[in-house]
């Protein structure tokens, strides 16, 4: 007899539908499976043909034939394991066929008949949905995970003999209820800007870094709150909408990061990779491409503390993501995409001993900071839109009484800015100012006579090249928007000039 | 190269014999022709050792000599001796005086005042800026600025000097083919060109630790006074000051704070009686130079003319009556009574400072919205009163 169970695998953070197929007919014993099969995959006939003898099914000797389609795709993962049971027991008679019939079934079997949690399920959900399945059997520990897709049918399997017993009718499983719509409900201790005393210059230059979604250099020495800073500038991001939340959370499914009490993840990202970061950890690789630290960082933070320590090559890896707000990354079976849209946020010393320009404490002659600095890639400045100087708060201002803001009243002003950008670049299909490219600059900040004459000021006064200008600008067009003035005007653009990029460490010699 | 400029090249690159056996062997034998000709049994042992004897006679071939003369002029130095017309004649009444001299550009002009700018390597902006002044205002003046060509001071003396469009000499340790350090390689080309650079090792020398101090005796030698700008309590420049103090030349220095490191050498200085510089007149005055392009007859005309009108100093320069000493020049901020300035902007201008102030500290200061702060602070650096010394440190700009 002839059996078809719909099942899923995953290319890059997206699903796909595979079709398991089972024949099972008079002839020689014996058990193939085809349908360009990583090892894994193979291995799952002898799991299968153990896990039913163990459920209790007897499989009389048949010449049996499995197949999965489409056979252009490579097939990996344990997630095979219960279909194939499925459809064998379905091409055998246990199951009647009717009953699978638009179900999607997904899991991986032990030698006992339990169906074990994989890894990676919420985007073969997601897929299944848009290609209107609704009815599915998952493993028990990918049950919330799953359920985070409205609308589903969603059955969390324990055993093999649960599943059959369910298809067959003899004890139905329940469907699992919708979980509420956001995961990490729990009263989660986040850090809050309101911790950082002082450092205005810090705060401000984040808020407005934060409003654009402008690439940032912190340079400080160390112990001045560089991290510090970096790890908080989530809490001032607008909080996640569903479309967000739903991408992120399939990265976290692939990479096999998500809590185990499920739910959609609800917090921005924060990803701080150690230097020693490889490139494929980094801009995600391996045989079959996992997501690699930008991705993980998909809608968030990739902060680079240390950023000079990073390996060079390493480094220049993020030049075209940070263009494409996406990495493709090609391999022998195909080609892998993963979102990687975030926002980078670097941070460095300023001279090899960190405390240059203090004269009391830095001994770096000049040749030795110039030699320093030399490690920074001129093309991946040139991604950076925005730096900052930071320096040690003293024991009066560490101390001293007041409060400071907290995270979420800087969080209204960022969204507030943050709407502001998305009703004026809708037309352009850009979301940020950091992304509007340098022939639209002109037309979306309404330069004045004044204002372009400025322009021209500065260029000659800092010796500033024309990217220069054209990162100023778009830095000038944020404190606008956090302004809400329709306008780019002087006072945005002369404000702009202290977190210039360009020319941005003059080693204290003067002109 | 003329017989005798070989025999002076010649006996000041012989391995081995330095200074001392110079000035022996020209006691001695009076010219290097002589010393050149003159046979073993005189020379050995009474004046040089058996065991440089060998070296001293495989060095008298006069092919090499002119090979190793030519690869010198091949790099544009020159080489002089104490015959030489432009062997400046301060030199020789220095103790020890160098018996040949390497030269790249051109040396100072005899006729004119020269004043040593030297001090710290590392210095703060302080330092920095008043060396940059002094060495300008000097320059202007038609005083030769002399320096050391090395970081800090030194080379922002040079570059001061070149700004007010002066003569300024290098004088340098190693061989003037090895630009030390690299970063003053520029610096090195205009002095070249604008001005010159001395030295009394051969081209290819490298700059060993020890040729230091000899470099710095000749600066105290070639100048008339010795302005120390900055200096630690214990710092190379006391060597120079040192020597110069030898040589009978006068001392210079800069007051500092009394809680700066790098200013203890220069107060201590003015404490043991050098003369403390708050103005480019407090030095004209003391070395009794006229000012601009005067040379040092006029400057004693200057002088001739003070001490007729009863030593009061009421006018240093008879051809310029107009600066008097009540205009004295000291260093002083840019001048912001031309600026049209807004409130806040004056605020911001009265925080700074000649060391720069992080931009944070004037937020806490001012009590401003950071962004305030950040647009008064660039209009500030764009009127060219202020700058940004490093990313987000303001100072004072001076005039």
């Amino acid at each position: 007899m002839y059996s078809k169970i719909l099942s899923g695998t995953l290319h890059g953070v997206e699903g796909r539908l595979i079709v398991v197929e089972a024949d099972v007919s008079e002839g020689l014993p014996v058990f193939n499976m085809v349908g360009f099969l990583a090892s894994e995959v193979r291995e799952a006939s002898e799991r299968v043909r153990t896990a039913l003898k163990n459920a209790g099914f007897m499989l009389p000797p048949k010449k049996v034939t499995v197949n999965l389609s489409p056979a252009d795709v490579r097939k990996e993962g344990t997630v095979f394991d219960l279909p194939i049971s499925i459809a064998l027991l379905t091409a055998y008679g246990y199951i009647p066929a009717e009953t699978v019939n638009g179900v999607l079934f997904a899991g991986e079997l032990s030698l006992s008949g339990q169906v074990l949690g994989i890894r990676g399920i919420l985007p073969i959900v997601d897929f299944a949905r848009s290609q209107d399945i609704r009815r599915m059997i998952l493993p028990y520990d990918n049950r919330l995970e799953a359920a985070m897709i409205p609308g589903m049918e969603i059955y969390g399997a324990v055993s093999l003999k649960q599943v059959v017993d369910h298809l067959t009718g003899v004890k139905p499983m329940e469907v699992e209820r919708q979980p509420v719509f956001m995961a990490g409900e729990e009263a989660e201790q986040m850090p809050d800007f309101s911790e950082i005393r002082g450092q205005k210059a810090l705060k401000r230059a984040t808020e407005i870094a934060a409003s654009g979604m402008h690439n940032l250099m912190y340079i400080g020495p160390p112990g001045s709150g560089k991290s510090m800073a970096a790890r908080r500038i989530p809490t001032i991001m607008p909080t996640l909408s569903y479309e967000e939340s739903i991408e992120i959370t399939k990265i976290y499914s692939v990479s096999g990061l998500l809590p185990s009490s499920g739910g959609l993840l609800r917090k921005r990202p924060f990803r701080m990779p150690h230097h020693s970061v490889t490139a494929q950890a980094l801009i995600g690789g391996g045989t079959i491409p996992k997501p690699g630290e930008i991705s993980l960082a998909h809608h968030g933070v990739l902060f680079l503390d240390e950023f000079l320590e990073f390996q060079k090559y390493v480094i220049e890896m993020l030049r075209q993501p940070l263009e494409d707000g996406e990495i493709t990354i090609s391999r022998l079976h195909g080609s892998y995409s993963f979102p990687c849209s975030f926002m980078l946020v670097a941070a460095m010393n300023p001279c090899p001993c960190g405390y240059y320009p203090d004269p009391a404490r830095c001994r770096c002659t000049k040749p030795q900071i110039d030699r320093y600095l030399h490690k920074l890639s001129e093309p991946l400045l040139d991604r950076i839109d925005m730096n900052v100087s930071v320096k040690r708060m003293n024991y009066e201002d560490l101390y001293e009484k007041g409060s400071e803001e907290t995270s979420a009243v800087i969080r209204s002003r960022v969204l507030c800015a943050q709407q502001i950008q998305e009703q004026r670049l809708k037309p352009y299909g850009i979301r940020f100012n950091s992304g509007i490219p340098s022939n639209l600059l002109d037309e979306i900040c309404m330069l004045g006579k004044k204002e372009k004459e400025l322009r021209k000021d500065i260029f000659e006064r800092f010796g500033m090249s024309a990217r220069g200008i054209v990162r100023l600008l778009k830095v000038a067009r944020t404190i606008a928007d956090l302004e809400e003035a329709d306008q780019v005007e002087c006072d945005h653009i002369w404000e702009a000039l202290t977190y210039r990029m360009n020319d941005y460490y003059r080693g204290g010699t003067a002109e | 190269m003329t017989e005798n400029d070989m025999y002076w090249y010649w006996l000041n690159n012989i391995p081995g014999i330095g200074r001392k056996t110079i000035s022996r062997l020209l006691a001695r034998y009076q010219t290097p022709g002589r010393i050149y000709e003159a046979p073993e049994k005189e020379l050995v042992p009474a004046v040089i050792r058996e065991n440089k004897w060998n070296a001293f006679e495989t060095s008298k071939d006069r092919k090499m000599i002119r090979e190793s003369w030519k690869r010198m002029e091949e790099k544009g130095v020159e080489f002089l001796h104490p015959e030489d017309a432009r062997y400046p004649s301060c030199l020789k009444q220095i103790p020890d005086m160098p018996y040949g001299l390497y030269l790249k550009g051109r040396m100072p002009d005899p006729a004119a005042f020269s004043v040593a700018v030297i001090g710290a390597r590392s210095c703060s902006r302080y330092g920095f800026e008043m060396a940059f002044y002094y060495a300008r205002e000097l320059a202007k003046c038609g005083v030769s600025v002399i320096s050391g060509l090395a970081r800090g001071i030194d080379a922002r003396a040079h570059e001061g000097a070149l700004a007010g469009a002066g003569y300024t000499m290098g004088v340098v340790a190693g061989g003037i083919d090895r630009v030390y350090p690299v970063e003053n390689y520029s610096l090195y080309r205009q002095l070249a060109d604008q001005g010159g650079i001395l030295s009394e090792s051969n081209v290819g020398i490298l700059p060993a630790a020890g040729l230091f101090p000899q470099r710095n005796r000749l600066i105290a030698g070639l100048a008339d006074g010795i302005l120390v700008v900055e200096a630690r309590e214990k710092s190379g420049t006391f060597i120079t000051v040192d020597q110069g103090l030898d040589q009978g030349k006068e001392v210079f220095a800069i007051p500092g704070r009394v809680t700066d490191p790098l200013s203890t050498g220069c107060n201590r200085l003015i404490a043991q009686g050098a003369h403390m510089v708050t103005s480019v007149e407090d030095i004209l005055e003391v070395l009794q130079i006229p000012c601009a392009g005067c040379g040092k007859d006029g400057g004693n005309q200057a002088v001739s003319d003070i001490l007729t009108a009863g030593g009061t100093k009421e006018k240093i320069c008879a051809e310029d009556g107009r600066r008097g000493h009540a205009e004295r020049r000291s260093p002083a901020p840019a001048d912001i009574s031309q600026l049209t300035l807004a409130p806040v902007e004056k605020m911001v201008y009265s925080c700074l400072q000649i060391e720069p102030r992080y931009l944070d500290e004037l937020i806490m200061e001012l009590r401003l919205a950071p962004q305030e702060v950040c647009k008064a602070l660039n209009k500030l650096v764009v009127s060219g009163v202020a700058e940004e010394t490093a990313r987000n440190y303001y100072a004072v700009r001076l005039k």
